[in-house]
């Protein structure tokens, strides 16, 4: 079957000042194909998106869509010819109804001009029916999980006429199962004869639904592949530019005593959310939590912290009772929880690094009074360490990147001197030159004694990082994994519970 | 690249922003009228604007933190008023001032111990404590004037050093005060990064509610004192001396650069606020424009500021 060439880019360019974002990208895309875009933070498929949905103008290069050439779009341009775009974070209203949501801006109405809430409510059913899609479409966006939601935005954007639907980063904050769902679902778009350019970290997707992969480099085209003739090392490869492994392979320490500290985690509960968490961790390991996301996770994690309030539980640090009920003084116990939404939950995004860095450390200082150059040399020393790249610690965070954002909030951490660190997804939407160094931090963590839980839905990273695994389902910790239990299937099965 | 960046930062910094507008304000009245840039006018304009100073920079506090207290001009009428009866009863008059000082205290204190404990928006409450507390002092002076006849008049009229008006003095010892509670301590971090982002600063150890209460009881002291000023420059007060105070001292607030939601903003930049509000009064009185119109040029002014301030927000749309 020969298919049809809807997209053909040509030396496309785009340059910021001091920057060269893009240089000379040819791309092409069929009919009916999943084209996957990979590349690390910064590589350009932002902007290459961007021009594409008409939100940037490219400095040169031709554009030829359906045959017919242009210099660039604009986003009304874009819609027309049939372009749309789904992000990470999927922009809907929570307040209206998933078919309202579905229809808006593009509202079906009766012929006095009114809403027709009915006919919307069955355009938007046939729509999901055509699709597989089991969501009612009178219930509220708010009510919908995660990954529901991010179905609703893609489903959104195949209401109108569309030809080329590209997926930015979509499946970041989905679980194993989640994601399953979604990439079927993406298949299920194909066969319509829309062409989709999807974009994501998680390399096992794209090797699981790419037709073909191109990889970006430093704003260059590295190459494009069909996905037969590629392995999961020369992707890698490609995209770092050096050879690593996909795995990430922890230091081995021998040297290392186990069980320097102990924490034992009791009777953990929270009415109808988390139920009975009894689990023991030693220093010198690192303890994984795995699990579907809303299985209790982060919840769990929340109370450990003292977040939110508990029904019952007790946390032990060698022996002594540490139990928190607040975050003030989970941190006076020397307890830290690294949240996993950066943007709502760890940064201050309008303020400097050195703000955010200090935040939690500011109470080191005596008296009523910060040490201003005290501080300055601290959160230097821990931006270097770190290797955060910015050219002045006053910068405002929201203009750094996911992985060096990320690596604030690290940073915000390790400057507190913790015994107990608790990681919830802590290399979520960031790219593999960010997450080794924050690989580097836990192997430096283990080495100075200290007790480490971390929560993960990346799997790769969960069974190579984790000494043991616990598996959440349903509020409970059903199974404790050990090391040699350790297995992709066993994880898998637990979390869902299927024996 | 990184010279054409800064340059770029410091053209869309509000205070650069701000000391321009001054200026170019100060060159053009000039040449109208020769006398603004006397001694005695530049003193004047700042004598003016110091007890509005005094409010603006406790609106600061509680704008940074992403909260409003609209209930200030009502503090100030019951404050006033309070202070005036003792003292024209002939109490003594420093026991009479701070008893008006802890009653703006204690309001900012209520105020703040509302809105932390119930998790209230701080306009809503504030607006209902406006009204409570203007009750307050309509009913004890049963809504007429009450002066000092003559006393306590030496804090706001007197001069230091033979030329400086007292108030002036006090105002600026107000922003000393601001200055380094927001750059050199705890409590002025932790305000910024709650008008930031509570719900991160609150994982990250920082106590929400206790940070909020002090933050209102100490924007209820700035209250405090400059009701003391303005009471002791009036002469004379009644429950509704300060009102609209409040929305004027917000208005200068968000001129010198606070972000509505919170999160943002400097002592020097709500003194240039202040400073700006103040010159434009005095200009329309320099160049004789009657007290009604001024009203309306006033209002247009500031949005003209606010908006020109604000470029920086525009162009990221």
């Amino acid at each position: 079957m020969i298919k049809r060439k809807i997209l053909q880019i040509d030396n496309l360019s785009k340059s910021f000042p001091g920057v060269n974002a893009l240089t000379n990208i040819d791309f092409d895309l069929f009919a009916g194909e999943i084209h996957c875009l990979v590349g690390e933070n910064g590589a350009g498929k932002s902007t290459f998106i961007k021009i594409l949905s008409g939100a940037l103008v490219p400095d040169k290069g031709n554009i030829i869509l359906f045959n017919k050439k242009h210099s660039q779009l604009t986003p009304l341009d874009a819609i027309k010819i049939g372009i749309q775009t789904v992000y990470q974070e999927s922009k809907l209203a929570h307040s209206l109804s998933v078919a309202e949501n579905v229809f808006l801006g593009n509202e079906i109405l009766n012929r006095y001009k009114f809403i027709d809430l009915k006919k919307t409510y069955k355009k938007t059913k046939e729509i999901l029916d055509s699709l597989k899609i089991k969501i009612n479409p009178q219930k509220m966006i708010s009510d919908l999980s995660i990954a529901d939601k991010q179905i609703i935005g893609i489903v959104k954007a195949l209401s109108r006429e569309v030809k080329i639907l590209i997926l930015d980063e979509v499946t970041a904050s989905l679980s194993a199962s989640e994601t399953e769902r979604f990439l079927n679902l993406t298949k299920e778009i194909t066969k319509k004869g829309v062409g989709i350019i999807f974009i994501s970290h998680h390399l096992e997707e794209v090797f699981k639904i790419g037709d073909r992969i191109t990889i970006f480099k430093d704003g260059k085209k590295i190459n494009t592949h069909t996905r037969k003739e590629i392995s999961h090392d020369v992707l890698v490869n490609e995209m770092i530019g050096r050879s690593a492994d996909l795995f990430y392979k922890k230091e081995v320490l021998k040297q290392i005593k186990k069980g320097v500290n102990t924490l034992d985690v009791v009777n953990y509960s929270r009415k109808n959310i988390v139920e009975n968490i009894n689990f023991t961790i030693k220093s010198g390991e690192i303890f994984g939590i795995g699990g579907m996301v809303g299985s209790g996770r982060t919840e769990l994690a929340r109370l450990l912290f003292g977040v939110d309030r508990k029904s019952s539980g007790k946390l032990l640090f060698n022996g002594k009772d540490i139990t928190p009920d607040s975050p003030k003084k989970a941190i006076k116990q020397k307890i830290c929880l690294v949240t996993e939404d950066r943007q709502n939950t760890g940064l201050l995004l309008n303020r400097s690094i050195i703000e955010n860095i200090s935040i939690v450390n500011i109470n080191l200082f005596k008296g009523i009074f910060i040490n201003l150059i005290k501080e300055s040399k601290k959160v230097r020393n821990l931006v270097e360490k770190l290797k955060i790249i910015t050219t002045n610690i006053k910068q405002e965070v929201i203009n750094l990147s996911g992985g060096n954002q990320q690596k604030i909030v690290l940073a915000k951490w390790l400057y507190s001197n913790c015994d107990i660190f608790i990681f919830d997804e802590p290399t979520k939407g960031i790219d593999i030159g960010a997450k080794t160094e924050i690989y580097k931090v836990l192997s430096d963590l283990i080495k100075q004694d200290k007790i480490i839980i971390m929560i993960s839905s990346d799997m790769p990273e969960l069974i190579s990082i984790s000494d043991r695994i616990g598996i959440m389902r349903k509020g409970s910790m059903v199974k404790i994994l050990k090391k040699d239990e350790i297995s992709e299937e066993k994880i898998l099965s637990n979390s869902i519970g299927v024996k | 690249m990184n010279k054409i960046k800064l340059n770029k930062k410091i053209f869309t910094d509000q205070i650069f922003i701000l000391a321009i507008l001054i200026l170019i304000m100060g060159v053009v009245v000039t040449i109208f009228n020769p006398a603004f840039l006397s001694i005695k006018n530049i003193l004047n304009v700042l004598q003016q604007i110091s007890v509005f100073s005094i409010v603006a920079a406790g609106a600061t506090l509680v704008m940074i933190s992403g909260n409003f207290d609209i209930s200030v001009g009502s503090m100030i009428g019951l404050a006033t008023t309070t202070m005036a009866m003792l003292i024209s009863r002939g109490n003594n008059v420093y026991l009479s001032i701070i008893f008006g000082l802890l009653i703006c205290l204690f309001c900012g204190f209520l105020n703040g111990v509302i809105i932390a404990k119930t998790r209230t928006p701080s306009f809503i409450i504030t607006l209902a404590l406006l009204s409570l507390y203007h009750g307050i002092s309509l009913v004890i002076t049963r809504g007429m004037t009450h002066s000092l006849g003559g006393k306590f008049s030496t804090l706001g009229r007197g001069l230091s050093f033979g030329i400086i008006p007292n108030p002036i003095i006090i105002a600026l010892g107000v922003y000393i005060f601001l200055y380094i509670l927001l750059r050199y301590t705890k409590f002025g971090r932790r305000i910024y990064a709650i008008g930031n982002n509570e719900e991160a600063a609150y994982l990250s150890g920082v106590n929400i509610d206790n940070t909020k209460i002090l933050n209102f009881a100490l924007n209820g002291l700035l209250v405090g004192i400059a009701s003391i000023v303005l009471l002791s420059r009036l002469g004379a007060a009644l429950p509704s001396t300060g009102t609209g105070m409040e929305l004027r001292a917000i208005a200068a607030v968000v001129v010198g650069g606070v972000s509505l939601s919170g999160g943002k903003g400097s002592a020097l930049g709500t003194f240039l606020g202040v400073v700006l509000m103040g010159l434009i009064s005095n200009v329309l009185n320099l160049i004789n424009i009657s007290a009604y119109y001024q009203e309306i040029v006033i209002g247009i002014i500031i949005i003209v500021a606010v908006v020109i301030s604000n470029i920086e927000n525009l162009k990221r749309k």
